[in-house]
C-alpha cells in the first residue's frame, strides 16, 4: 500500500525486486542508481558479504512525475535470494505497492527460478495479497549468456497465469532492459493508484 | 563377468535338460511298473490337443507380453512337447525290450501318462527360459506401470556398427578404472578402434511417424499467449528462434541381444540368443505403446548421478551398452508433467530397464534397496529442446491497457562510473536469518505536515535482532561555548529549563539551557556516518526520516516517518536532549514520552549523543524502544555510561500517612503493577509542580527527577504541534518510573511519578493512568 503524506503531498510507492539468488536483484538496482540523476535519487543502500550477496536488503528511493498535485516516490527494495532469508523477504514485501521478478535465465537455474515465484505467491498470501492482481512485471536477466533457456519456454515456466504479466529480456550488468521493467512496473502501480493518467507530468 | 553370463546359461540348460529327463524317466518308470498301460489316447488329440492348450496357457502366463511373444513361446512348448515324446521314446527302448518304433509310439500316443507327462514337463522346461522371454522386471512392474519403456521401443532394423562387442564389454573392470571414466584405454575394443570416442550427437530433427501424431501434452498450459507483450514503449523483446525440437522418433539401433533381453518385442537373434523353442513369427506391427515419443538424453550429461558401485562397468562402457547406445531414453508422458517446475526428474526404476542385466554389480532388488527414492535429473536443455515449441507457447497478452498514458517516470542519463555507485555497509561475517538490517534513508520531508491522521503507517510484525556493523570509533567533538541564549527563531520554541529548587548539591553537572535551532540541522560526517548505522537498527519499522544536528556538541539523530511532522519532534527531541543524558548519569536507559498523537523513544548514546525516534500513537511503541535500544547498544558508546549517581535534587516529601488525604492510597492500590509502594507528597514551590510520589524507596530523589522531567518536557510543551503530552516513562533495565502530568482545577501544576520494577510494561501504563485519574478526581 502507498504511503500517503497529504500535508507534503508526497506518495510513496514500495516496488520490491524479487528473485532467486544471484539473479541479478542488485544490479538492477545498482544501473538504476548509476543512471538517474542526482536530484531523482536518493543515498542506495546496500549491505551484502563478501561475495556482493545481499545480506539484508537493498534500497534506493527515488523520485519520479508528478501526479494530481502529488510528487510521487518510489522506494526500490531488493530481498535476499538465498532461501534461507525468507522472513526477511517476508518483511521487505510487507506493504509492496509492485513486484519485479528478476529470473534467472540460465538453464540450471529454472528450478530456483520457479521456486522462488512461488515462494514470493506464498509470502504474499501471507499478507493477503494476490500476485495475479498486484503489479508486477517479469524479468529475464542474463540473456547475454551462453546457456540460457529460450524464452517461450522461460514464459511457460513463470508466466503463464491466467492474467499474464509484462516480461523483459535484459542484461541488467549493462542496463539493457532494467529501466523498461522499471518504468513498467512503476507505470502500473501508478494505474493501480490513480487510475487513468491525469495530470501527470514528469 | 563372462563366467557369469556361462554360469547362468549353463545353470538354465540344466535346468531345462533335467527336467526333460525327468520327465522322460517318469514315464519309461511308469511303463515300466505297468501302471497306465491300458490307457490309450487317439493320435488326434495327442498331435491338436497340446498346441491349443500351449496357446492358451501362454495367454495365461504371458500377460503382458505381444501376441507374438506367446504365440512363440506356445510353438516352443510343442516343439519340446514333440521333444519330450523322442526322449522318453530313446529311455523306453533302452529300458524295456522293444523296438525304437514301438517305444517311440508308446511314448507318444499309445502310452497314455507318457503324452500326458510330456504335456505337463514341457511348459516347465520353458520355465528356465522366462526370463529370457518375459523379464523379471517387466512382469514384476507391469501392475504398477502397465505400458513398459522397453515395449515402446521399436525393433532395430539392422545391428548397428556401434553395437558393442559383448565378450569385451562384459569384462569385469576395477574401481579404478571405473572412477577413470570413459578416457580409459583399456575398455577400447580393438575392433572398435575406428569409432570415435564416446560423443552424443543429438538426434537429428525428423518428422513423426503419420500414423501416430504427437500426443496432447498431459501438462495444462494455461492460458494462451502472445509472442511478445503488447506494451508500450517497453514490449517484451521477440523470441529468440526456436531451438530444434526433434520430433519422436524411433529408437534405431537396438542391439538384439539386448532387445532379448530387455525388449520383449524385439525378435530375438538367433546367432546371439539361441532360442528356446523355434523361431518366432515375425514380429507384429508396433503397438500404439511403441510409437510413443521418447526423449534422448545423452548418457554423458546422466552419468555422474549414477553410484558407481553399482555397476560393473565403466561410464564408456555402461553408454555402449544401453539400450540405445549413448542415449537414455524417457517417455515424453513422463516428462512434460514436470516442465512446469524448471526440472525433470525420472526415478531410477523407470529407466534401469535400459540398462543391461549383466551390467549390474547387484542384483535390481538390492540396487533398489540401496538407493530407495533415487531419481535422475535430465538436463533441461536437452530436454526442452525436444518438446514441440506449442507447449510452451502461451497465448493471453500482457493486460496493459492503461499504462501508457502514463509517461515513463524514469529517464535514464549516461550510468556514472561504478566505482561511486551504491557504497556499502560493510558487512563482517554472514549473518543468521533476520538479524542484519539496512538503513532506510531518505531525503527529510521538504515540507510541514498538518494532517498527518489520514496515513497510513506500516508496522511490521516481526521482532528482530539486529546486529548493526561497527562504526568507527566518535572522533571527539568539542562542545560548543558556552550556549548562548540564541534567539528564539521558532514561533513556538522549546527551551529545557534548569531543574527548580535544588536542596541538595547535584553531582551531575547542571544543563544550561538549549535553544532549539530553527534552521535546517547541520550535519556532518559523524553524525551522518552515526545516522547511518542507527538506521540499520530501525529498519523493520518502516521507512523513516532522518536528520542528525548537533545538540550541546553531540550529536542528535532524529527519526521521522513520513507521516509524522518533523519540525515538532526536532523540537522534542533537541530539548529533551540534556535531560535525557542527566538522566543516563542517572542509570537511565531510555526515555518514552507519549502525547496524544506521537510517541517519541530518546536512547541515550553515552559520548555518542542521542538517539530519538518516533512513531505515530498506535505504532509498535514496544518494538521502537527495543530496536532503539539495540541500535544505540551496536553504535553507542552505553558500555562507558557515567556510574549510577544522583543528577537530580532530592526534594522533601511528606509521606501520605501522615496526614495524607484517602486519594493517595486509592492511587497507590491502583499502582499494583509497580510492586509494593509507599506513597509522598511533594509540594509545589513557585514553579516546580506539586509531586505525587509513588516508590518504595528513595521517593525524595524521585520527586526531584519528577520536577526535572516537567521543567524539560512538559513545561512549554507545544500541545498544538505534537498532541497533548501523557507521559514520559524512565526506563532503567526493568525498573520504570513514569511521570504524568495532573490536571489540577486550580492550575497548580502537579505531577505524578510512579516508579518500581514492572514487568509488564502496558498494565503499568494504564495503572498509571488509572491512578492519574483517581487523583485528578479528587
Amino acid at each position: 500500500m502507498s504511503i500517503i503524506n497529504y500535508a507534503a503531498r508526497v506518495i510513496n510507492f514500495k516496488i520490491v525486486y524479487y528473485g532467486p539468488g544471484m539473479a541479478g536483484k542488485t544490479a538492477n538496482l545498482q544501473y538504476i542508481h548509476r543512471c538517474l540523476p542526482g536530484d531523482n535519487k536518493g543515498k542506495m543502500i546496500s549491505l551484502a558479504t563478501g561475495d556482493d550477496r545481499t545480506l539484508f536488503f537493498d534500497f534506493l528511493p527515488v523520485s519520479a512525475v508528478g501526479v494530481r498535485g502529488f510528487t510521487t516516490r518510489f522506494q526500490l527494495y531488493t530481498v535476499p535470494g538465498q532461501t534461507h532469508y525468507n522472513m526477511t523477504r517476508k518483511l521487505v514485501l510487507r506493504g509492496v505497492d509492485g513486484v519485479v521478478f528478476v529470473g534467472d535465465s540460465q538453464w540450471d537455474r529454472l528450478r530456483e527460478n520457479v521456486e522462488s515465484l512461488r515462494n514470493l505467491d506464498d509470502n504474499l498470501r501471507e499478507y493477503g495479497l494476490d500476485l495475479a492482481t498486484m503489479p508486477h512485471v517479469i524479468q529475464y536477466n542474463k540473456r547475454d549468456l551462453g546457456s540460457v533457456a529460450p524464452l517461450d519456454y522461460l514464459e511457460y515456466l513463470l508466466n503463464r497465469g491466467t492474467r499474464r504479466a509484462p516480461s523483459f529480456e535484459a542484461v541488467a550488468v549493462d542496463g539493457t532492459g532494467v529501466f523498461d521493467t522499471l518504468n513498467t512496473v512503476s507505470r502500473m502501480v501508478l494505474v493501480r493508484e490513480f487510475g487513468q493518467a491525469q495530470e501527470a507530468r514528469p | 563377468m563372462a563366467r557369469h553370463r556361462t554360469r547362468v546359461r549353463a545353470s538354465r540348460s540344466l535346468r531345462a535338460v533335467a527336467v526333460g529327463l525327468l520327465a522322460a524317466v517318469t514315464a519309461t518308470a511308469l511303463f515300466e511298473f505297468d501302471i497306465g498301460r491300458t490307457l490309450l489316447l487317439s493320435s488326434s488329440m495327442v498331435a491338436g490337443a497340446p498346441p491349443m492348450l500351449y496357446l492358451l496357457l501362454a495367454f495365461v502366463l504371458l500377460r503382458g507380453a505381444p501376441f507374438g511373444r506367446r504365440l512363440g513361446w506356445a510353438v516352443a512348448a510343442c516343439g519340446i512337447y514333440a521333444g519330450l515324446g523322442i526322449a522318453s521314446g530313446l529311455t523306453l527302448s533302452l529300458a524295456h525290450p522293444m523296438s525304437l518304433e514301438g517305444a517311440l509310439r508308446r511314448s507318444l500316443w499309445s502310452f497314455a501318462p507318457a503324452p500326458f507327462i510330456h504335456f505337463l514337463a514341457a511348459p516347465l522346461v520353458l520355465l528356465a527360459w522366462r526370463p529370457r522371454l518375459v523379464p523379471v522386471r517387466i512382469s514384476v512392474r507391469a501392475e504398477r506401470e502397465p505400458v513398459m519403456l522397453m515395449a515402446r521401443v521399436p525393433a532395430p532394423p539392422s545391428l548397428p556398427a556401434s553395437t558393442p562387442d559383448w565378450d569385451s564389454v562384459l569384462r569385469v573392470p576395477s574401481a579404478t578404472q571405473w572412477m577413470s571414466g570413459s578416457g580409459a584405454p583399456r575398455y577400447d575394443r580393438p575392433s572398435r578402434e575406428h569409432e570415435p570416442p564416446t560423443v552424443y550427437l543429438p538426434p537429428e530433427p525428423t518428422p513423426p511417424p503419420a500414423p501416430a501424431p504427437a500426443p496432447a501434452p498431459a501438462v495444462a498450459v494455461a492460458a494462451p499467449s502472445v509472442t511478445a507483450a503488447a506494451v508500450a514503449p517497453s514490449p517484451m523483446v521477440a523470441a529468440p528462434a526456436p531451438p530444434p525440437v526433434s520430433a519422436p522418433k524411433p529408437a534405431p539401433a537396438v542391439k538384439p541381444a539386448l532387445a532379448v533381453k530387455l525388449a520383449p518385442v524385439v525378435k530375438p537373434a538367433p546367432t546371439r540368443q539361441p532360442p528356446p523353442a523355434p523361431p518366432a513369427p515375425a514380429a507384429p506391427a508396433p503397438a500404439p505403446s511403441e510409437l510413443e515419443p521418447v526423449i534422448r538424453v545423452a548418457f554423458d550429461r546422466i552419468a555422474d548421478q549414477l553410484p558407481p558401485d553399482v555397476f560393473t562397468l565403466p561410464p564408456a562402457r555402461l553408454a555402449e551398452s544401453l539400450q540405445e547406445p549413448h542415449v537414455l531414453l524417457v517417455p515424453r508422458r513422463l516428462v512434460l508433467p514436470q516442465l512446469g517446475e524448471g526440472a525433470v526428474e525420472i526415478p531410477w526404476t523407470l529407466v534401469d530397464s535400459q540398462f543391461p542385466e549383466l551390467a549390474f554389480s547387484m542384483p535390481q532388488a538390492e540396487v533398489r534397496r540401496r538407493f530407495p527414492g533415487w531419481v535422475i535429473s535430465l538436463p533441461m536443455d536437452e530436454v526442452v529442446r525436444q518438446i514441440p515449441l506449442d507447449t510452451f507457447r502461451v497465448q493471453a497478452p500482457a493486460d496493459l491497457s492503461d499504462i501508457s498514458e502514463f509517461p515513463a517516470p524514469f529517464n535514464p542519463g549516461p550510468p556514472e562510473p561504478e566505482e561511486v555507485a551504491a557504497p556499502k555497509v560493510p558487512a563482517p561475517a554472514e549473518p543468521a536469518e533476520a538479524v542484519h538490517f539496512v538503513a532506510v534513508v531518505e531525503p527529510p520531508a521538504p515540507t510541514p505536515v498538518v494532517a498527518a491522521d489520514e496515513v497510513e503507517l506500516i508496522i511490521p510484525e516481526i521482532l528482530f535482532v539486529p546486529e548493526t556493523p561497527p562504526i568507527p570509533a566518535a572522533r571527539p567533538v568539542p562542545a560548543p561555548p558556552a550556549a548562548p541564549p540564541a534567539p528564539v527563531a521558532t514561533p513556538k520554541p522549546v527551551v529545557a529549563a534548569a531543574p527548580a529548587a535544588p536542596t541538595v548539591p547535584m553531582t551531575a553537572p547542571k544543563p544550561a539551557p538549549v535553544a532549539l535551532p530553527p534552521v535546517p540541522a547541520v550535519t556532518d560526517d559523524e553524525s551522518e556516518a552515526l545516522g547511518r548505522a542507527l538506521a540499520l537498527g530501525l529498519v523493520p519499522l518502516g521507512a523513516f526520516d532522518w536528520r542528525a544536528r548537533r545538540v550541546g556538541g553531540r550529536p542528535l539523530v532524529c527519526f521521522v516517518p513520513p507521516t509524522l511532522t518533523r519540525e515538532g519532534i526536532d523540537a522534542l527531541a533537541a530539548g529533551a536532549t540534556p535531560l535525557v543524558e542527566r538522566l543516563a548519569s542517572w542509570g537511565i536507559e531510555q526515555v518514552t514520552i507519549r502525547t496524544t498523537r506521537l510517541v517519541c523513544v530518546l536512547t541515550p548514546l553515552g559520548a555518542r549523543g542521542c538517539l530519538a525516534a518516533a512513531v505515530r500513537r498506535g505504532g509498535a511503541v514496544a518494538m521502537l524502544e527495543l530496536l532503539s535500544a539495540r541500535a544505540a547498544r551496536a553504535t553507542g558508546d552505553v558500555a562507558s555510561a557515567p556510574s549510577p549517581a544522583i543528577a537530580f535534587p532530592a526534594v522533601a516529601t511528606v509521606p501520605a500517612g501522615n496526614g495524607g488525604s484517602h486519594r493517595l492510597g486509592e492511587a497507590a492500590g491502583a499502582l499494583a503493577a509497580f510492586g509494593p509502594v509507599a506513597s509522598s507528597v511533594a509540594e509545589a514551590e513557585g514553579a516546580a509542580p506539586s509531586v505525587y510520589v509513588f516508590a518504595d524507596h528513595d521517593q525524595a530523589v524521585l520527586a526531584g527527577a519528577a520536577r526535572a522531567v516537567h521543567a524539560a518536557l512538559m513545561t512549554g510543551h507545544d500541545e498544538n504541534a505534537l498532541g497533548r503530552l501523557e507521559s514520559v516513562v524512565l526506563q532503567r533495565g526493568r525498573q520504570r518510573t513514569i511521570v504524568r502530568p495532573l490536571r489540577s482545577p486550580g492550575g497548580v501544576p502537579a505531577v505524578l511519578a510512579a516508579a518500581g520494577e514492572v514487568t509488564l510494561a502496558g498494565r503499568a501504563h494504564r495503572a498509571a493512568a488509572q491512578a492519574a485519574a483517581l487523583l485528578e478526581a479528587h
